[in-house]
């Protein structure tokens, strides 16, 4: 059975490589939006198994969003997409002083590392990587 | 052999966080054996606070068990405890 992913990102390149990093996969269903505000009501409207967040976006911003998702939603494995720099680390401090859990995602994004990822929580599988 | 390292790589320090240490560092004491006499080292990180470290080290995602002795591996997808000793042993044995 098919799973849907989730992204949330004002990119559309960035939308772009989840849609084609999952094309040609039966088990993989992509869904993308481009605000917050756009992916909360997917996850309202849809069996959403995995969501990838931006964490800097124009309006409501990724921590935002986060926060939002975690209110009806709190198991719900959620990854910010940012690069690993001290000040966009900052930002996340204080979700996780708050118990707000999340898992991070490096940007730029790799088609091979995205899709090994995915896999491995979809599946409960670990892949190794030399 | 040299003495095994592993570093976790972790997005916080949260308590779901603290189980998956716990978890993991109880899989590589039952593996012990597969490390010879000289064991293993076994150290965590928050990519929150050693975001460049991170870097550094090729990690893209967490969590990430990255082994950096005797051969520099990375283990994704580690909430499987139960397969994540399974490619412990795979990669030990390879």
């Amino acid at each position: 059975m098919s799973k849907n992913i989730l992204t949330i990102d004002d990119e559309q390149g960035i939308r772009d490589v989840f849609t084609m990093a999952f094309e040609d996969d039966d088990e993989v269903n992509v869904f993308t939006a481009a605000s917050g505000q756009e992916g909360l009501e997917h996850i309202k409207d849809q069996d959403i198994s995995l969501v990838f967040l931006d964490l800097r976006m124009p309006g409501m911003n990724g921590v935002d969003t986060l926060k939002a998702i975690r209110k009806d939603h709190p198991d719900l494995k959620v990854y910010i997409l940012t690069a690993f720099y001290y000040e966009f680390m900052t930002e996340l401090e204080a979700c996780t002083k708050a118990g707000i859990d999340f898992e991070l995602m490096h940007k730029p994004i790799q088609l091979q590392q995205l899709r090994a990822v995915v896999k491995s929580v979809l599946e409960s599988g670990v892949a190794t990587i030399s | 052999m040299a003495k095994h390292q592993f570093r976790l790589y972790l997005s916080g320090n949260t308590d779901e966080n603290e189980a998956l240490v716990k978890n993991v560092q109880q899989s590589l004491e039952s593996l012990e054996s597969l490390f010879g006499k000289d064991g293993f080292d076994f150290n965590q990180l928050s990519i929150l606070e050693h975001g460049e470290q991170a870097q550094f080290d090729g990690i893209f995602c967490t969590p990430t068990l990255l082994q950096t002795k005797p051969k520099k591996e990375k283990f994704i997808g580690i909430a499987s405890i139960k397969n994540l000793k399974e490619a412990l042993k795979t990669s030990s044995s390879s």
